[in-house]
C-alpha cells in the first residue's frame, strides 16, 4: 500500500516563535546509556526511553521534536546497523508526535571525517551518505535539520542531498565557536551567504558554547540572508572532570533573553539542555512577537574561509586559463594542475579578490577537467572563485564541487543560454555573469548592449536571482578593429549601471588586441572603464600596471577607507625581495644563473635566465646551465657540505628559471622536455611533504610531473600512468599502516601490465621493504629519487 | 578549549631540527625562516579537549587496561607498564586547527623551501602546546586526590609509541568527542586529521609514578634514524 505522506505542516516565518528541542545525548546519559554507546542504538534497544524524552519535550513547549539520528551519516564501528538505528529513531518521534500533536525533524549532523582537501573524503562520498539518510526518512519525518556542521563543502552538500531526495523543508545549521568561525575557520557570513543563497527554510547556529556567545554571531548571520534565522545553543560547556554543562534551565533562559534581540523565528537547546531548560525557554518566548533583522544591502561571495564584499574595482584574475597560455593548456591537458595552484598563490598574492578558473583543454574532458582545476585552487587558496566556462554539465559539476558561493562566468542573452545556466545559478545559489549578446550576435550600439542586458536581469529574476548577484559584461572589443568599440562598451556600462543598477564586469586586455605597446592601452582603458562604473575588473593581476591603476582608483574614489591600501603598497616600495631570500652556499663570482641557483636566489634566477634566453637557445640553457648547478647542488648534498634547507632553496630558484624557460619552449609549440612521471601519497596516507620535495626535484630536470596527490587508490594510479604514458611512477608512504598499500599499488601496476619503473621512498621505507615489494628502486631521500629517474630515461 | 598562553618555539633548537646540522643559516635564510615561524604560529588556532578516566585493569578481549567510563580498552604490554600503578589517566587532543593544514597546502604551491620549514616548524609548535596541555591538567588536579593532597602524574604516551596500536587513535578521539569538542577527526587508517594534531595519555596516582615511554628501539624510524646514528635521542 501507497504510504501517504505527511501533510507538512510547517511554517517557519515571523508571524510567531517556533520551539525545537533540547539536547537527546545528555538527556540518554541522564536516563541510563552508557557513556561511550552509540546513542542511535537506543532506538532499537530502548525505544521507550527515546520516545519518553520525545515526550518531555513536547510537554516542555516544543512545536518541533527532532529525531536521534545526529550520528546517521557518520562511519561506525564494524557489525552496528546503523540503518536500522536510524529508521527507529524516526519512527520512535514519529509515534510520539502524532500521538501528542508536534513536527518531526530529521537530524543529521556530519560525517565526522574532513572532506578534501583538508581530509580524504570526496564531496560524492559526503553526498551519498546524506542522500541514504534522506531516503530512509523522506516518508516520515515532517522537515529535515541539518545541524552542526564545521565544514561548509559538508554543509553545502547535505543541504543538496536534502533537497534532492525529499519534499520536505530544509533548516540548516553550523557551529561556530566564539570568535564566529567553525573549527574549519568558516566565517559565521560565509555560511550565510553561501547557504543562504540556496533558499533554506531556515538558517541557524547550534551546539557551541552558551546562549551569550552566540546572540552576535546569529545577528551578524542574519545581516548576511533573507532567510528565517534560528538558534539552537548549548547550555554552556561540559567540565573535563564532571562532564556537567555549566547552565541550568534558570541560567540558560536567563541568557536566551537576550536572543530576541538577534532576529530569530525559532529557538531550542542543545548539549547540556533538558526539558526543564526548554519549558523555561518556551515560557520565555511564547506569546513574543519575533523581530526580524533586515539584510544589509551588498553583493558578496565567499569561499569557506573568507567573505568577498564588491566595493567597487575589484579584481578577477584572469589568468587560471589555458587559452593562449601554451605552457598551462600542456600541463593541465597532462592533468598536471601544479601550475594551475601556483598561479593561483601568485594571483592572489598580487591583489586578485575572485579567481577565475577556466578549463577549456581542446581534447580533454571539461567537466572533469574543471572539476579537479576548481578543487586544486580551493586547496590552495581562500578567494572566491568565478566558474569560466560555456558547458551547462561542466558548470554544473563545478558548482557542486565549489565551497562557498562563486560566480558563473557566464551566460548570454540567448534563450537557451538563460534557460540552462540560471536556473543553476538559483539552485547552488551563484552569481552569474551576463554577457550582452544574444542570437544577434553583439549589438554595436551601447543601446543595443543594454537591451541585452535588460533581457538578461528579467530572466534572472525570474528564476529568482537577485540584482546584486547579476554582473553584467558589456563587452571589450578590439579597438583597432572596430572604430568606437570603446566608447561603445563605455557607454552601455555606464547605461547599465545607472538604470538596471546590477553589477558590472569587464575583461580589459582585448581591447589592444593587434596594437603596439598594449600595456599602455589595457591600463588607459581600464581607468576609463572604472570612471564609467566598472564594479569588476577581469585582468592580469600580476601586471603591476593595471593594479596601479586599480589602487589608485580606490584611492581617487574613495574606497579605499583610509587610504592604508594605497599607502601600505606604495610608499618606500625599494625591492626587498634579495634580502628575503635564503642563500644557499656561496657560489663566488661567477655564471649568474649558476650562482642564482646555488644561493637559492628566485628573483635572480630568473633574471640570469631570462638574459641567456636573450642569446642562447632554450635547451641550452637547461642542458648547460640549469643542469649543471642542479648537479653541483645534488652532489653537495651527497657529500654533506649542503642541508637539506638549502637544497630546497636551490631547488625553488632552479624552477622558477625553468618556468622562464619553458615558456619560450611553450610559445614556439615545443613541450620542452617533459617525459611524464607519476606520482602519489599511497591509499590511506595522508603525509605529503616528502612527495612534494621530489616533485620539485623532478620537476628541476624539467620531467612533466603528474602529482595525484594524497590518499590515492591504485587503481588511480595505474590510471594516470597509461593515460600519460609515463615509464616512471614514484610512490610515498609515511606511516607503517599505509606500506601495505604501497605493496598494492605496484602489484596493481603490474596486474595492468603497465611498461613502467616504480620508485619507492618514505620515512619507514627501507631497502629490504622495497625489494619486498617489488619496488624498482628505493630513494633514500629527494635527491636520489632524482637521479633515479634520470637514470631511468638515460639521461 | 582555547589555550590561555602561547607558547613559542625556540628558534635555535628550530633550525638544529630543520636539517642544518651544526652549522647555521645565512643571514637571509635565518631572516627568512623567523618570517616562516611567525607566519605559522599566526596560523595555528589550537584547541584542545581532555577527559579523566578510570583505569580498570582486566585482561578481557585481550586489553591490558581499560579507560571508564566510555574509553576504549588499551592492549599492549608497554601501555600497561606506563600506566602501572595509575588508578586514572588523563587523556588530550590537540590540534593547530585547519586553517594549519591550508597554510601548509598554500606554500606547498608556491616554494617547497617555505613548505618544509613552515611544516617542520608546525611540528614544532604541536609539540609546544602538547607541554602546554600536560602543564593544565597538572595545574587542574593539584587538588584532587585523597583529602585534596594531590595527585602524581605520568609523562605523556600516545598511540602508536610501542606496542600501542596506532588504531587506538579513532576510539580515543572518539570517546573525547573530538570532532564536536575542537574540530578533530580520524581517517580509516588511524590518521589524525587537521594533521598537526596530537593525542595523549597521562596516568593519574596518589603515589608518585613515572610511567614508561616507550623507547626508542621500539619506534618505526629506528633501523634508519639519522639522528640515532649521531648518538641523539628525540628526548
Amino acid at each position: 500500500m501507497q504510504k501517504e505522506k505527511p501533510v507538512n505542516k510547517l511554517r517557519l516565518d515571523y508571524g510567531k516563535y517556533t520551539f525545537l528541542d533540547g539536547a537527546m545525548g545528555t538527556q540518554l546519559l541522564a536516563r541510563g546509556m552508557k557513556a561511550g554507546v552509540i546513542s542511535e542504538s537506543m532506538n532499537v534497544d530502548h525505544p521507550e526511553i527515546v520516545k519518553g524524552i520525545h515526550s518531555d519535550y513536547i510537554d516542555a513547549g516544543a512545536d518541533i521534536i527532532i529525531t536521534n539520528t545526529f550520528g546517521s551519516a557518520k562511519t561506525v564501528p564494524e557489525g552496528f546497523d546503523m540503518d536500522a538505528a536510524t529508521v527507529a529513531g524516526f519512527k520512535c518521534a514519529r509515534e510520539v508526535a502524532d500521538e501528542k500533536g508536534a513536527l518531526v525533524a530529521l537530524n543529521v549532523g556530519p560525517t565526522g571525517e574532513l572532506l578534501e582537501p583538508g581530509g580524504v573524503m570526496t564531496v560524492d562520498e559526503a553526498y551519498e551518505r546524506f542522500a541514504h539518510v534522506m531516503r530512509l526518512g523522506a516518508d516520515i519525518c515532517d522537515l529535515v535539520l541539518i545541524e552542526t556542521m564545521a565544514d561548509l563543502l559538508e554543509a553545502k552538500t547535505a543541504f543538496l542531498a536534502a533537497r534532492e531526495h525529499t519534499d520536505l523543508p530544509v533548516v540548516i545549521s553550523m557551529t561556530f565557536e566564539e570568535n564566529g568561525r567553525t573549527f574549519a575557520g568558516v566565517p559565521v557570513e560565509a555560511f550565510g551567504i553561501t547557504i543562504g543563497a540556496m533558499r533554506p527554510d531556515a538558517i541557524g547556529l547550534n551546539c557551541s558554547a552558551g546562549p551569550v556567545g552566540m546572540i552576535p554571531l546569529a545577528k551578524r548571520l542574519a545581516a548576511v540572508v533573507d532567510v528565517p534565522v534560528f538558534m539552537k545553543p548549548n547550555a554552556g560547556l561540559p567540565d573535563p572532570i564532571t562532564g556537567e554543562h555549566v547552565l541550568g534551565p534558570e541560567g540558560f533562559a536567563a541568557e536566551m533573553e537576550g536572543a530576541k534581540e538577534a532576529g530569530l523565528c525559532m529557538v531550542g537547546g542543545c548539549c547540556g539542555t533538558s526539558p526543564a531548560h526548554i519549558a523555561l525557554l518556551t515560557a520565555g518566548f511564547r506569546g513574543e512577537v519575533p523581530k526580524p533583522i533586515a539584510k544589509t544591502e551588498g553583493s558578496r561571495l565567499a569561499s569557506s574561509t573568507r567573505v568577498f564584499t564588491a566595493g567597487g574595482a575589484d579584481v578577477t584574475g584572469e589568468r587560471i586559463n589555458p587559452t593562449g597560455n601554451l605552457a598551462l593548456k600542456n600541463s593541465m591537458g597532462k592533468g598536471d594542475l601544479g601550475k594551475v595552484q601556483a598561479l593561483a598563490v601568485e594571483q592572489a598574492s598580487c591583489g586578485a579578490d575572485i579567481l577565475d578558473i577556466n578549463a577549456g583543454v581542446p581534447g580533454a574532458d571539461e567537466k572533469k577537467l574543471l572539476v579537479s582545476a576548481v578543487k586544486a585552487v580551493q586547496a590552495v587558496s581562500d578567494l572566491p572563485v568565478q566558474i569560466d566556462s560555456a558547458d551547462p554539465e561542466a558548470i554544473e559539476a563545478a558548482l557542486r564541487a565549489v565551497n562557498g558561493k562563486p560566480i558563473v562566468n557566464s551566460t548570454t542573452g540567448e534563450k537557451d543560454k538563460l534557460g540552462q545556466i540560471l536556473p543553476l545559478c538559483a539552485k547552488y545559489g551563484a552569481a552569474v555573469v551576463g554577457l550582452t549578446l544574444d542570437e544577434g550576435g553583439i549589438p554595436e550600439t551601447a543601446e543595443g548592449r543594454f537591451a541585452v542586458a535588460e533581457k538578461i536581469c528579467d530572466a534572472a529574476a525570474m528564476h529568482g536571482i537577485p540584482k546584486e548577484d547579476i554582473y553584467i559584461d558589456c563587452l571589450t572589443l578590439a579597438a583597432g578593429a572596430v572604430q568606437g568599440a570603446a566608447t561603445a562598451t563605455l557607454e552601455a556600462l555606464r547605461l547599465v549601471k545607472e538604470r538596471l543598477g546590477v553589477r558590472t564586469v569587464l575583461g580589459v586586455s582585448n581591447i589592444s588586441f593587434g596594437l603596439p605597446n598594449r600595456a599602455l592601452l589595457n591600463r588607459q582603458f581600464l581607468t576609463l572603464a572604472l570612471g564609467a562604473g566598472l564594479d569588476l575588473a577581469i585582468v592580469n593581476p600580476s601586471e603591476p600596471g593595471l593594479m596601479e591603476a586599480i589602487r589608485s582608483f580606490r584611492l581617487l574614489s574613495g574606497t579605499d577607507g583610509e587610504m592604508e591600501a594605497y599607502i601600505e603598497k606604495y610608499a618606500g616600495a625599494e625591492d626587498v625581495a634579495e634580502a628575503r631570500e635564503p642563500g644557499g652556499l656561496s657560489a663566488g663570482e661567477g655564471e649568474p644563473l649558476e650562482s642564482a641557483i646555488l644561493k637559492g636566489l628566485k628573483d635572480a634566477a630568473v633574471e640570469a635566465a631570462r638574459g641567456l634566453l636573450a642569446e642562447t637557445e632554450p635547451l641550452d640553457v637547461i642542458d648547460s646551465h640549469l643542469m649543471p648547478a642542479l648537479d653541483r647542488v645534488g652532489e653537495g648534498y651527497e657529500k654533506g657540505t649542503i642541508y637539506l634547507p638549502q637544497l630546497l632553496s636551490s631547488a625553488g630558484a632552479a624552477q622558477a628559471a625553468f618556468d622562464v624557460v619553458k615558456e619560450v619552449l611553450a610559445a614556439r609549440g615545443e613541450e620542452g622536455g617533459g617525459e611524464p612521471v607519476v606520482i602519489a601519497t599511497v591509499k590511506g596516507d595522508v603525509h605529503d611533504i616528502g612527495k612534494n620535495i621530489v616533485k620539485v626535484l623532478l620537476q628541476n630536470y624539467g620531467f612533466s610531473v603528474i602529482d595525484l596527490g594524497r590518499d590515492v587508490p591504485p587503481e588511480k594510479v595505474v590510471e594516470a600512468a597509461r593515460d600519460s604514458g609515463a615509464r616512471l611512477i614514484g610512490l610515498s608512504a609515511l606511516m607503517t599502516t599505509t606500506l601495505p598499500a604501497m605493496a598494492e599499488t605496484i602489484a596493481a601496476a603490474k596486474e595492468a601490465g603497465l611498461d613502467c619503473k616504480v620508485m619507492v621512498g618514505g620515512a619507514v621505507v627501507t631497502q629490504e621493504y622495497a625489494d619486498s615489494i617489488g619496488a624498482d628502486f628505493y630513494g633514500k631521500d629527494a635527491s636520489s629519487s632524482a637521479q633515479y629517474a634520470r637514470s631511468v630515461f638515460g639521461a | 578549549m582555547i589555550f590561555e598562553n602561547k607558547p613559542g618555539i625556540d628558534e635555535d633548537v628550530f633550525i638544529h631540527r630543520l636539517g642544518y646540522g651544526d652549522a647555521l643559516p645565512d643571514e637571509a635564510a635565518a631572516k627568512r625562516i623567523a618570517g616562516a615561524l611567525a607566519e605559522v604560529e599566526r596560523a595555528a588556532s589550537p584547541r584542545w579537549v581532555y577527559k579523566v578516566f578510570e583505569v580498570v585493569r582486566s585482561h578481557a578481549r585481550g586489553h591490558a587496561v581499560s579507560l571508564e567510563p566510555g574509553g576504549p580498552g588499551l592492549a599492549g604490554r608497554d601501555i600497561e607498564r606506563h600506566l602501572e600503578g595509575c588508578t586514572g589517566a588523563a587523556v588530550f587532543a590537540l590540534t593547530l586547527g585547519a586553517g594549519m593544514d591550508a597554510h601548509l597546502r598554500r606554500l606547498s604551491a608556491a616554494d617547497p623551501f617555505d613548505a618544509v620549514v613552515a611544516d617542520t616548524a608546525a611540528s614544532e609548535l604541536a609539540e609546544c602546546y602538547a607541554d602546554e596541555a600536560e602543564r593544565l591538567i597538572k595545574e587542574r588536579l593539584a587538588g584532587e586526590g585523597p583529602g585534596g593532597s594531590g595527585v602524581y602524574l605520568t609523562g605523556r604516551y600516545s598511540p602508536g609509541y610501542g606496542d600501542l596500536d596506532l588504531s587506538v587513535q579513532n576510539k580515543l578521539v572518539r570517546a573525547l568527542d573530538g570532532a564536536r569538542a575542537i574540530g578533530l577527526t580520524v581517517t580509516d587508517s588511524h590518521i589524525m586529521l587537521p594533521r598537526k594534531s596530537i593525542t595523549a595519555i597521562i596516568g593519574v596516582s596518589d603515589h608518585p609514578v613515572t610511567g614508561a615511554r616507550a623507547g626508542c628501539e621500539s619506534c618505526a624510524l629506528w633501523e634508519k634514524c639519522e639522528k640515532r646514528k649521531t648518538g641523539e635521542a628525540c628526548e
